[in-house]
């Protein structure tokens, strides 16, 4: 926004509040320099019609009102002065910290300068809470909303704006357009969801704002649709994991494989079988052949557990179950070429 | 499409003036995170412009040579404006992400803030609601975990030097370290301590699961201030590390989406190509050796045979 429009925004906004009364277009061409001096009529009726636009994203909202009883078509422009404000709000020097900290949730993510804003305003209504901010020491949550479409997916939510945007599956080489009524925006596990109704399908889906290709393009008409009162967002991504734990056998080289270490239970047992039988194969490259050790590990889920031992290389071999043992050997075999 | 910062700001300002009449322009700046030059360009803003009005300007507004803010006149401005909807998300998500942190806060306080919070936002609060974070199981979960958190936290009350066995998030080895400890964040639900590392004489972020032990020292702490955003998740993909091209399988794609990558090309049968920036080649061995062959090195040909070398050398002990 340029440094004359952010000036011209707030002469109105002054003007608007300074005034009881509701005021005419052509009293704000009057006294509203831009105003005064653009070039034609229409010229001016855009440049308000952009400016009110703008200002309701500020959260002001400007009302169109009859001027009097008497002349029904002479419209006034005017703040709502009760909803304009902030409401009186009794906050504790305590209380300011903790909002402190629930702002501090948004350092480096999208809403952080909205953040800001929102407590500067509460320190200017409760000014006695500022300067006492030493809390126990807590835990600060922080978000991650690096996904670009976040945004304008909370804007299109909040205003209840119909979108569309182009979202890819992950794997699938077409990027397909989605025309979608937002309901809502989730965070479940670490990620980003949008949860609405699917105009197309015609039925509830989920997308996940990572896959969202490009921009999402907002609908002009605000509350076009209702959010379902029983909306149950729980659905958003499957539960967390609910497989048995399997205890693994791993034989480990001394010094080495230290994250299935720290995940093992109990102490590691000294391994001659492992030694001597890397001895045998002749690929004792460390010659140390007596330092290895066998862990038993749990994990659940066979494929993200191989995965980790086989990243390991020829440090850790798996001794059982028979099933993680297969798998490790295929994945290496298949990272060796070996296909 | 983002409202103008500096109109939101400079609104939220003058109250904030108002209320605070010991405001000096030097702790304004800290306080808004903006440089003492915006402080001054943000008043004159306030106080030169003005509508041709009969009276004049409806803001005055002194600054004395010791930098002290007087707000003269602000008419109709010395109340905040209402919260915007993302203001009120903002801080009603916020304190939500806080009820989510197990044993650090009053509950009651969380909540009773919330509501009034919503209340006071009117219309605006229901923005609150167009975003929701569901609970998640504490990923760090079990004693050990909550025991460091513990020990960090009685070392940042006391302000004590902590010594760590830290395990390195990218390489197979445990070092040791002296931190004077800043705090403790939780995020991609991990709790992570960020401190002054003595080891590398920088501040660094470490997470708290791989810390193996941590002890407090008879040494008094001195952390810097920390004025640096806490970077988290980037790790080993930095933007001056060694590009790397990988091809993913369709069973592999997650990858493109796990790390930042500078490039997506889709390929046939589902498969994808990927550049990503390396900054240790130690990690992606592993971490590419783990994906088997659903991840296969384009380029460089160096990183490609060391994979397929140490896949052939963990074979041997299987055989």
């Amino acid at each position: 926004m340029s440094a004359q429009r952010t000036e011209r925004l707030l002469n109105v906004v002054q003007v608007l509040l300074s005034q009881q009364q509701p005021l005419t277009k052509a009293r704000f061409h009057e006294v509203i320099e831009d105003y005064r001096n653009s070039p034609s009529g229409t010229a001016f009726e855009r440049m308000f019609e952009r400016d009110k636009e703008s200002l309701r994203d500020l959260g002001i909202n400007i009302e169109t009102v009859a001027m009097d009883a008497w002349h029904e078509d002479e419209f006034g422009y005017r703040l709502d002065h009760r909803s304009a404000r902030l409401a009186p709000m009794e906050l504790s020097a305590d209380e300011i910290a903790v909002l402190n900290i629930a702002a501090r949730v948004w350092d480096q993510a999208a809403l952080g300068p909205a953040a800001q804003t929102a407590l500067h305003k509460l320190e200017a209504i409760a000014p006695e809470g500022v300067g006492e901010r030493d809390l126990p020491r807590l835990i600060e949550p922080r978000l991650d909303t690096s996904d670009d479409a976040f945004p304008a997916m909370v804007r299109a939510t909040t205003e209840r704006r119909r979108i569309s945007f182009n979202y890819r599956k992950p794997g699938q080489a077409e990027i397909g357009e989605r025309h979608i009524e937002p309901w809502r925006v989730v965070l479940r596990r670490w990620h980003w969801y949008v949860i609405g109704l699917d105009r197309d399908r015609d039925e509830a889906r989920v997308f996940r704002l990572s896959r969202v290709v490009g921009d999402v393009v907002l609908d002009n008409e605000r509350g076009s649709y209702a959010i379902p009162a029983d909306l149950d967002v729980s659905s958003v991504s499957p539960d967390p994991d609910s497989r048995p734990e399997q205890q693994g056998l791993i034989r480990v080289r001394a010094n080495t494989c230290h994250r299935l270490r720290r995940d093992a239970r109990g102490e590691p047992i000294n391994d001659q079988v492992a030694a001597d039988r890397v001895a045998a194969n002749g690929d004792d490259s460390d010659g140390d052949h007596s330092d290895w050790e066998l862990l038993s590990v749990p994990f659940r889920g066979v494929d993200s557990f191989a995965s980790v031992i086989a990243g390991c290389g020829a440090d850790a071999i798996v001794e059982s179950p028979p099933d993680l043992r297969e798998r490790v050997v295929a994945l290496l075999s298949s990272a060796a070429g070996e296909r | 499409m983002a409202p103008s910062n500096q109109l939101s700001r400079v609104m939220a300002l003058l109250p904030w003036l108002v209320a605070h009449p010991d405001a000096t322009i030097a702790g304004t700046a800290i306080h808004f995170g903006i440089s003492p030059d915006q402080v001054v360009a943000d008043l004159n803003l306030l106080t030169m412009t003005g509508p041709s009005w009969e009276g004049g300007q409806l803001v005055d507004i002194d600054v004395d040579e010791d930098g002290c803010i007087q707000v003269l006149e602000a008419h109709g401005l010395s109340r905040p404006l209402a919260f915007t909807s993302d203001e009120a998300t903002a801080l009603i998500v916020g304190l939500s992400m806080l009820e989510q942190i197990p044993g650090s806060h009053d509950l009651d306080v969380l909540t009773g803030l919330s509501e009034r919070l919503r209340q006071a936002a009117g219309d605006a609060g229901q923005a609150g609601t167009s975003v929701s974070v569901l609970p998640e199981p504490d990923s760090d979960g079990g004693s050990p975990g909550a025991a460091i958190v513990g020990v960090i936290n009685k070392a940042i009350a006391s302000r004590r030097r902590i010594h760590l066995r830290y395990l390195s998030g990218t390489r197979d080895e445990v070092t040791e370290r002296d931190v004077d400890p800043m705090g403790i964040f939780n995020a991609h639900g991990h709790n992570y301590l960020r401190g002054w590392c003595y080891r590398v004489d920088a501040v660094r972020t470490f997470r708290v699961d791989r810390i193996e032990s941590a002890e407090p020292l008879h040494v008094e702490s001195n952390p810097p201030v920390d004025l640096a955003p806490l970077e988290l998740g980037a790790g080993v993909l930095r933007p001056e590390g060694e590009p790397v091209t990988l091809e993913l399988d369709a069973s592999a794609s997650w990858v493109a989406e796990a790390y930042p990558v500078t490039s997506v090309e889709l390929g046939p049968n589902g498969t994808t190509t990927v550049v990503m920036k390396v900054a240790d080649r130690e990690w992606a061995i592993r971490m590419i050796l783990g994906l088997g062959g659903a991840a296969r090195v384009l380029d460089p040909p160096a990183l490609a045979q060391a994979i397929a070398g140490r896949a052939r050398a963990a074979l041997a002990s299987y055989r």
